[in-house]
């Protein structure tokens, strides 16, 4: 009964966010949205959220739902001087670091250009795409604008300067980076390895004598939950007809024709693996090393 | 404190889980688990002709936009799935190269098709000779423009030539459309453009009954039909174990003669179980009436966004964004987002304005129960914001 006085400030208290909850985004994500001169926003920036991303990406917006996606500002900017060039901005507030470097290395591949900008950034003729933070930033420009890579660098460099900076995911060295093949890790949120069962994990790929070899790992709640997932995923190998499992306990190797060679094993509340189609050994090397190195951050921490 | 958020956690999936199971008992169908289980493997498999191709396709195909693992497609070969869905845009190309790494050993047990975006000729061009390229084949069965929203769209010349070039050079066999918005209109220009094979459409047991009116007389008129979006967004209880609303929404979309297959997304072997036990079973009671309850809930339950109610709220409570909260937890179960969502509302024990209100009067203009909903929301939340 005491506090019942503080009861009216305590509803202008709830007042005030329900009123300032949208105001709130678009004064966050419109404030790093930069001022170009020679160019002009064309309209008012628009908010996206979980409720109408659909209309503005159509279905790829369930692949920023699996990360964890929570609002995104989109601008376009069109040329003082040609009104028929523009550029468009969007600033997908990811929730979470891993969430944003997630989508982002989802649409990742060696293959392609990369740029120190944000964390890390790819580039292409008519678009930029970087992480930063819990955001992800894409920006595209029309065909008509010549050396559209370097307006696009000099925008993203500046988008970069207002998000708060880039900080490093512990996560990210979960998989050691010795024989990794650059910009090959990904975050994978939803169905990893394609089991309903196993959170979140990471994955990369590994290049040892000429192959390929797909490491992987996960961090569960804890080390027999792990354990737990180390069971169900050797289930999950036996499910392929066929397939030839040694299950060794504390790890298992197996190889199916459309699998390949498959390691897994846990090391503390990390379920981790390694998978081939060429080598088993390669395979079980890889694994070996990633475990170390899994130990190694489980003493340090 | 790790701790102690893992036992709130917990405790909030539990206080979800436990509320869902107590309100939706009478909807369970005590056994039908059980029977599942111990038909795991028996996929009878339902082929059906899309179209003027004449292609046999499953009935369920395979949605692979989030697919991360190619072990998740074998699988679904493995059941009899014979039909993949990719694009060029899903995962920024990404998706054909997963979808590729199966293609190279079992090309010929499978149909493959992919999107492109309508633009130039020359850009379309590339575009198709990439996706060959990740999709390690020398030919695409199914080659769609990515969500056409108007008859100017179907009728788009430069893109259909593109599409014909690809045609004559043996780029791809067959050449269609996606179609998200204004489907109606799109169908039916489809039928008077006498040009596309296959059709990719948005369909579900709640869609506008017209959109089914018009995909029989696309089939009629020899296009192949495949459906997307089937299971009307995917909103699904926690509570609602041991049935699934996903198999009987299957299903109701299978009902429509001229839908040759399906594309529900699916990322892990789980799903895949799930979605091939449609097959062999036609739509029946039981279905109907899972799908009504699934109605009820969805209906009951999703939030249209429209803010009416806020504006009745004498204390201004931010009921929308309360909804949103509830509908991360109890449709996309995702618990963490729910709880960020709301904390970012309250940061201390929730709803107190309800509590001191003792008639809401608060009414939502499409029927959800808005008491009914702040008052789950104090249940769920309650738990672990005490």
């Amino acid at each position: 009964m005491k506090y019942r006085c503080l009861i009216p400030f305590l509803l202008i208290e709830l007042f005030a966010l329900s009123c300032t909850k949208k105001d709130e985004i678009t004064t966050r994500q419109t404030g790093f949205l930069p001022v170009m001169s020679g160019w002009q926003r064309s309209e008012a920036p628009k908010i996206y959220t979980h409720d109408n991303l659909f209309d503005y990406i159509d279905g790829n917006c369930e692949l920023y739902f699996s990360y964890g996606f929570e609002s995104l500002v989109s601008a376009t900017y069109q040329s003082e001087n040609n009104p028929n060039q523009t550029v468009t901005l969007d600033i997908y507030d990811m929730g979470t670091p891993l969430g944003a470097f997630g989508v982002y290395s989802s649409q990742a591949h060696p293959d392609y250009s990369f740029k120190p900008i944000g964390c890390e950034a790819i580039v292409s003729a008519q678009q930029i795409r970087f992480w930063q933070d819990r955001f992800e930033v894409e920006i595209n420009s029309g065909d008509s604008i010549a050396d559209a890579e370097k307006l696009l660098s000099e925008i993203a460099q500046r988008v970069s300067e207002k998000l708060p900076a880039c900080q490093p995911l512990a996560a990210m060295n979960w998989l050691p980076q010795q024989q990794q093949v650059p910009h090959t890790l990904k975050y994978v949120a939803e169905g990893f390895l394609g089991q309903d069962y196993l959170p979140g994990g990471l994955e990369a790929t590994y290049q040892i004598n000429g192959l390929e070899v797909r490491g992987f790992v996960a961090k569960c709640e804890n080390a027999d939950r792990a354990e737990f997932c180390l069971r169900k995923y050797t289930d999950a190998q036996r499910g392929f007809e066929g397939a030839e499992v040694r299950d060794k306990g504390s790890y298992f190797e197996s190889f199916h024709e459309y699998t390949g060679h498959v390691w897994a094993g846990c090391e503390g509340p990390w379920f981790f693996g390694a998978t081939s189609a060429a080598s088993a050994e390669d395979c079980r090397k890889i694994a070996e090393a990633i475990g170390r190195n899994l130990q190694m951050i489980k003493t340090v921490e | 404190m790790e701790q102690f958020k893992e036992l709130n956690r917990r405790d909030f999936v539990r206080t979800i889980f436990m509320g869902s199971v107590a309100s939706l008992v009478p909807w369970r169908f005590a056994g039908q688990s059980k029977k599942d289980n111990a038909r795991k493997d028996e996929v009878n498999v339902q082929y059906r002709t899309l179209g003027r191709t004449g292609l046999k396709v499953s009935v369920v195909g395979f949605g692979a936009m989030r697919t991360s693992d190619p072990n998740v497609i074998h699988h679904a070969l493995n059941k009899g799935v014979n039909y993949i869905d990719t694009a060029r845009s899903y995962m920024d190309g990404n998706n054909e190269i997963i979808v590729g790494n199966v293609l190279k050993t079992r090309r010929k047990e499978t149909y493959i098709a992919t999107k492109l975006r309508p633009s130039s000729e020359d850009e379309m061009m590339t575009s198709v000779a990439t996706s060959l390229k990740c999709l390690q084949t020398d030919v695409i069965d199914v080659i769609l423009l990515h969500s056409l929203v108007s008859r100017a769209g179907v009728f788009n010349e430069e893109a259909m030539n593109a599409l014909d070039k690809m045609r004559k050079k043996g780029m791809v066999r067959f050449v269609g459309f996606s179609t998200h918005k204004n489907q109606v209109e799109c169908l039916e220009a489809s039928i008077e453009a006498k040009f596309y094979d296959v059709i990719l459409v948005s369909y579900n047991f709640k869609s506008d009954p017209a959109i089914g009116e018009a995909i029989t007389k696309v089939a009629q008129a020899g296009i192949g039909v495949v459906g997307m979006k089937t299971q009307a967004g995917g909103y699904t209880d926690p509570g609602l174990e041991g049935w699934s609303p996903h198999q009987a929404a299957l299903r109701w979309v299978l009902q429509n003669p001229g839908m040759a297959t399906t594309i529900p997304s699916m990322v892990t072997i789980a799903q895949v179980d799930e979605n091939v036990k449609v097959m062999g079973k036609r739509f029946g009671a039981h279905d109907q009436e899972i799908l009504e309850r699934y109605g009820e809930l969805y209906d009951r339950v999703l939030c249209r966004t429209c803010g009416t109610c806020e504006k009745q709220c004498q204390f201004g409570v931010p009921i929308q964004d309360i909804n949103r909260s509830l509908m991360y937890a109890e449709g996309y179960r995702d618990y963490d987002l729910a709880l960020r969502t709301y904390r970012e509302l309250f940061t201390e024990a929730p709803l107190q304005a309800c509590l001191q209100c003792e008639n809401c009067t608060v009414t939502c203009k499409y029927g959800l129960d808005i008491p009914a909903r702040l008052a789950r929301a104090r249940e769920i939340f309650g738990t672990v914001m005490a």
